[in-house]
């Protein structure tokens, strides 16, 4: 009993501490963005602002109908994607489970391949751009990397750790593979795929390529890509090498370091806020009644 | 469950669906075509009324109509390579220093103008310099029109003012690079909080070098030639003798402490914390520099102007090769670049909603007005456009005056083609890389050089050498 | 429950009754996924060619000229080729041992754990590394280890000893690289973890426990081996990547300095900066396809062992 405790303590201590040490970096980023900019260029990062200063986060929101748009894009596909993800990729997933199909193994396969092997960006953007007519739509963001192997196989792991007998139970009952599909499999898998929609969440949340690439309409930007912008102007500064234009490149804006952080926090922050919505599903052990032999 | 499922994605299908009709249903104006231009920047709120404006002046004088696209800065080089490999029509875009000449070129993406000037927009011809021509030809052809701006780079250094006089330095003292050296020392004793000495990113030894040598290659800083040699033999930069000068300097002014310890991989610091740093200069330059950091700068100049080739493609405008219609997109080049009224419209917006005019040369852009300054070197002749407030009034005749005084490059219009060769210089790219912390000081000079020095021998860099002259030998041999 | 049994065993021999049934309820139930892999990831495949190719905008993918392995030759002949393969190949290969363990562990050790509020907290806090982009990571890192005012050489100096310039050691970034790529996945993917463990029944706890087993013993019989196929799994999908590197961190955190290429240069960040300077799509295409391959050759090796050891543990 007491025991227990004291090895619960040291548990949580030793938690605690690989928290602070991880979770630092990004309270310096808050405070970085809460700092007066010249106080960075002399002083360095610190990790409480010598003169708090919120003048980073006003430079971000002089133009506030781009970001709350942007954020309505970006909420609106990434919920998108979560829920098509998941729902298409556990239909493949069980499908690959069954053991007893035939084909299976070409099947996967077939998935398999796709993750080392892709045409490249060139292909990619001619079939987007020239067959599918999918940029500045809202769909570039969503089908493609719908079905993404990785996150298949995942599942298909946890499926095949579901016993049989409760397959065999609704067959009984009359059903098929739809029934113990949706009866079964779905329902006593919320653990995984909760990740599962969480990682596709965050991977459409803080896509700015697709963005860059794809989309030219204003309002349809997603918000990691309002972020990437700023940065790659900078990024461009910094590599270029030739004289000419670096007197010229003088006449971009060029952003404060507090306004990165300030952006970098609001665009990170509301990812962080959903996750706890994600963590009530990771609930332990399978949880139907009455199948207990 | 299933039914609610089977509804959603029926309505997504028909979602699909109508998206995708919309794109297709445009029409074209029949005999009017519209011509796309791709440029860098961000995009203008009141592009529509602008662009208005410009169709107003360019429809009665050439028959189509203009659609500038602005890309973001960030994304224009990958956009572009896109758009070309992937074949989109569009008809002219700016290429230079992003969207590079010389691969849009080599990859087929823009097509040859000579023709096309000659019988469509000769007066192109005269309203541009001909060693701007010069610089831009590629084996007899020329593929863009470059955006008339400074392209003779000169080397200054900019000192902070109030240091200046504080410390009664005489700025006239100042001949070469080394006269600072006394400078830089009361800026360490007595000045704790600022840094002495700033190289930059691209100046550097150029500082030491740029008086007596160009730069051949500058994919490689490495092959330099002697401006003054009339047969152009190229040489490896660390045999020549003011290299080795300046990075020793560089290195003791490091351990002397001028320059900051964290150089290598230091961000873009403000160059307010600079007492003095070194850049390339136009006129005018040190008045937007005041503008930006808001500290007054003195700048003294080192070297005489010198123009490249390099310096002469970073800003140009090219036609595409899926464009239909060329003749009237090089009419449209020739227009941009000799109608003024026409090339303040695209680069400053409509007059009274978006600036103001002071008097004939000087304007004052409306802050916030929907329209700001789209960069007027992105689109043609910058002598052309207005001045905005804070450039001195004499700035556009300056300028000219340094390209048109500068000493000019031999090899003005050679282009150095890598094709046979790649391996080679992926190697010595890397290799350049690896040790290009051999410009800023933080290293150890001499067990460093004698490294850089076998490593580039062995990466190859004799055959590049060899290669890039024997390709010289046959410009000149063909200028003649 | 036996009969349940025997008849889903039933099912594991070929051509038991109604299988083409069952076959083809299956299929249709995975039609849509399949399409989706079929448009999105096999079309594009086609433009494969391009590493053989020399790419001219203007001719396009079909109509540019063949070149066979000329492509591949450029980078094959590079005297770097050995160091950053090497490179891409050891710190992945660390990067996939190191994260495995440390994301094992501490989804152990978070379902240890009794709180659920603790749990749930931690959790939260450690994955926050995830949602930073590398240019912002590069940021902090930079700000603990510069040489003029960075937070790691304070600390050395306080306990008296001499400052070093990071950027300057190429021998000590492996290690960085390390501990930078534990900080940014290894909350992310003990939640991976954590979700299998919430998978294992109850029961087996509770018997152990009746049984007197140890904590300890507990983790090696019941959670590990029920583990083993989900890690396993993953270790199979990251080794296919392992030529692959992440570019983001080699290029942002390093802040591309020369000095550290000997240790820290990798196949992305090489062809990358190749590229700015000779511009040309065939050798990016061909080094990609040469990942591809490599990729394969290893998945298929790796997936044949661990079929061996427990057919259940194969990926296909």
């Amino acid at each position: 009993m007491y025991k227990k405790a004291v090895s619960q303590t040291i548990l949580k201590i030793a938690l605690a501490l690989l928290a602070v040490l991880i979770i630092y970096p990004f309270i310096l980023l808050v405070s970085v963005s809460f700092s007066a900019e010249k106080d960075i260029l002399s002083y360095g990062y610190s990790i409480i602002p010598k003169t708090f200063d919120v003048e980073a986060y006003r430079y971000v929101f002089k133009n506030p109908m781009a970001l709350v748009n942007a954020y309505k894009v970006t909420t609106l596909f990434s919920v998108a994607a979560m829920c098509l993800g998941v729902f298409f990729m556990s239909m493949i997933a069980y499908v690959l489970s069954r053991k007893d199909l035939r084909g299976r193994n070409v099947l996967s396969f077939f998935l398999y391949f796709t993750m080392l092997f892709n045409g490249g960006l060139v292909p990619t953007y001619i079939l987007m751009t020239k067959y599918l007519y999918l940029n500045d739509t809202i769909w570039v963001y969503i089908l493609p990397g719908l079905i993404s192997p990785w996150y298949v196989f995942m599942i298909r792991t946890f499926f095949n750790g579901i016993p049989a007998e409760l397959s065999e139970s609704v067959r009984i009952d009359g059903g098929n593979v739809y029934t113990i599909f949706f009866k079964i499999i779905i329902p006593l898998s919320k653990p995984v795929l909760a990740t599962v929609a969480l990682f596709l969440f965050l991977a459409k949340w803080n896509d700015w390529y697709t963005a860059m690439l794809y989309i030219n309409k204003e309002n349809l930007v997603s918000l990691q890509y309002l972020l990437q912008r700023i940065l790659q102007n900078i990024q461009l500064l910094q590599n270029l090498n030739y004289g000419a234009v670096s007197s010229l490149m003088n006449e971009l804006d060029i952003p404060a370091e507090t306004v990165r952080m300030a952006m970098a926090v609001v665009v990170a922050g509301p990812a962080l806020i959903v996750f706890p919505f994600f963590q009530k599903y990771f609930v332990r052990g399978l949880t139907v009644g009455g199948v207990k032999g | 469950m299933k039914k609610i499922l089977a509804v959603i994605l029926a309505a997504m299908i028909a979602a699909y669906v109508c998206g995708c009709s919309k794109n297709l249903g445009q029409t074209n104006k029949a005999d009017i075509p519209e011509l796309v231009w791709y440029v860098p920047g961000s995009k203008q709120a009141d592009m529509e009324l602008v662009k208005e404006k410009i169709n107003e002046i360019l429809v009665p004088k050439i028959g189509a109509t203009l659609d500038i696209q602005f890309i973001d800065d960030g994304a224009y080089q990958e956009r572009m390579n896109m758009n070309m490999a992937s074949g989109t029509v569009f008809d002219l875009c700016f290429c230079g220093y992003v969207n590079v000449y010389y691969d849009c070129i080599r990859q087929g993406g823009i097509i040859p103008l000579n023709d096309l000037i000659n019988k469509e927009a000769p007066s192109l011809l005269k309203a541009l310099p001909q060693y701007l021509f010069d610089a831009a030809t590629v084996n007899g052809k020329i593929y863009a029109i470059p955006n008339n701006q400074i392209m003779a780079q000169n080397i200054a250094l900019s000192f902070q003012k109030k240091l200046v006089d504080k410390y009664s330095y005489n700025l006239s003292d100042v001949k070469r690079n080394g006269d600072i050296e006394p400078f830089l020392k009361t800026i360490k004793d007595k000045e704790p909080d600022l840094y002495p000495f700033n190289g930059g990113t691209s100046v550097r030894i150029n500082l030491w070098s740029m008086d007596k040598y160009e730069n051949a290659y500058i994919g490689l800083n490495c092959l330099w030639i002697d401006k003054s040699d009339e047969q152009c033999k190229v040489i490896k930069r660390y045999d020549t003798k003011e290299f080795l000068e300046g990075i020793h300097t560089l290195r003791d002014w490091y351990n002397k402490g001028y320059i900051r310890k964290d150089v290598t991989s230091a961000t873009g610091a403000s160059d307010s914390q600079y007492a003095v740093s070194a850049i390339f200069n136009k006129p005018g330059l040190e008045q937007e520099l005041e503008k930006k950091l808001g500290i007054e700068l003195d700048t003294v100049n080192l070297y005489k102007a010198h123009m490249t080739t390099q310096g002469c493609i970073q800003t140009m405008t090219g036609v595409s090769a899926t464009s239909k219609n060329p003749e009237k997109a090089v009419k449209i080049i020739e227009q941009v670049n000799t109608n003024a009224e026409l090339y303040n419209l695209i680069v400053y917006g409509v007059e009274g909603k978006h600036y103001t005019k002071i008097n004939d040369k000087y304007i004052k852009v409306i802050p916030e007005s929907g329209y700001s300054d789209s960069g007027a070197w992105k689109f043609g002749n910058q002598f052309n456009a207005y001045i905005t407030e804070g450039k001195p009034e004499n700035v556009w005749e300056e300028t000219q005056k340094q390209n048109d005084e500068a000493t000019k490059s031999k090899l003005l219009g050679f282009a150095f083609n890598t094709k046979k060769i790649s391996s080679e210089i992926a190697q010595c790219v890397s290799v350049t890389e690896k040790y290009s912390a051999i410009e800023d000081g933080s290293v150890d000079v001499d067990t460093f050089l004698e490294k850089y020095i076998q490593e580039m021998e062995d990466a190859g860099i004799n055959i590049v050498k060899a290669e890039l002259q024997s390709q010289i030998d046959e410009f000149l041999a063909n200028k003649k | 429950m036996n009969v349940q049994l025997q008849k889903s065993k039933r099912r594991l021999i070929d051509g038991y009754p109604g299988q083409l049934t069952e076959t083809m309820q299956l299929y249709s139930l995975c039609v849509i996924p399949v399409l989706l892999v079929v448009i999105f990831n096999y079309l594009p495949i086609i433009g494969i060619i391009i590493a053989f190719k020399d790419y001219r905008f203007n001719l396009g993918i079909f109509g540019s000229e063949w070149v066979g392995f000329d492509n591949f030759r450029i980078m094959l002949k590079t005297k770097d080729f050995v160091t950053i393969t090497w490179n891409t190949l050891s710190l992945n290969f660390i990067f996939i041992v190191t994260g495995t363990i440390a994301a094992v562990l501490l989804s152990i050790i978070l379902f240890e754990v009794k709180s659920r509020t603790f749990t749930k907290a931690i959790q939260t806090l450690v994955i926050t590394p995830y949602f930073l982009s590398w240019v912002i990571a590069s940021y902090m890192v930079f700000a603990f280890l510069n040489s003029e005012y960075g937070i790691l050489n304070k600390i050395l100096i306080g306990i008296g000893m001499k400052e070093v310039n990071w950027y300057s050691e190429p021998n000590a970034w492996p290690g960085i690289l390390t501990v930078a790529n534990i900080w940014k996945n290894v909350g992310m993917d003990s939640v991976i973890y954590y979700a299998a463990l919430m998978g294992i029944e109850n029961s087996l706890f509770e018997a152990a426990q009746v049984d007197g087993a140890s904590k300890f013993r507990q983790a090696k019989s019941i959670i590990i081996p029920s583990i083993m196929p989900l890690i396993v799994i993953m270790t199979i999908l990251k080794i296919g990547n392992i030529f692959r590197a992440d570019f983001g961190m080699f290029y942002q955190l390093t802040r591309n300095v020369g000095v550290l290429y000997s240790k820290t240069d990798v196949i992305d960040t090489y062809i990358f900066r190749t590229m700015r300077v000779l511009g040309d799509m065939g050798l990016s295409s061909a080094v990609g396809l040469m990942q591809s391959v490599i990729g394969l050759v290893l998945v298929i090796c790796t997936n044949y062992a661990s079929k061996k050891i427990d057919k259940d543990f194969g990926l296909f």
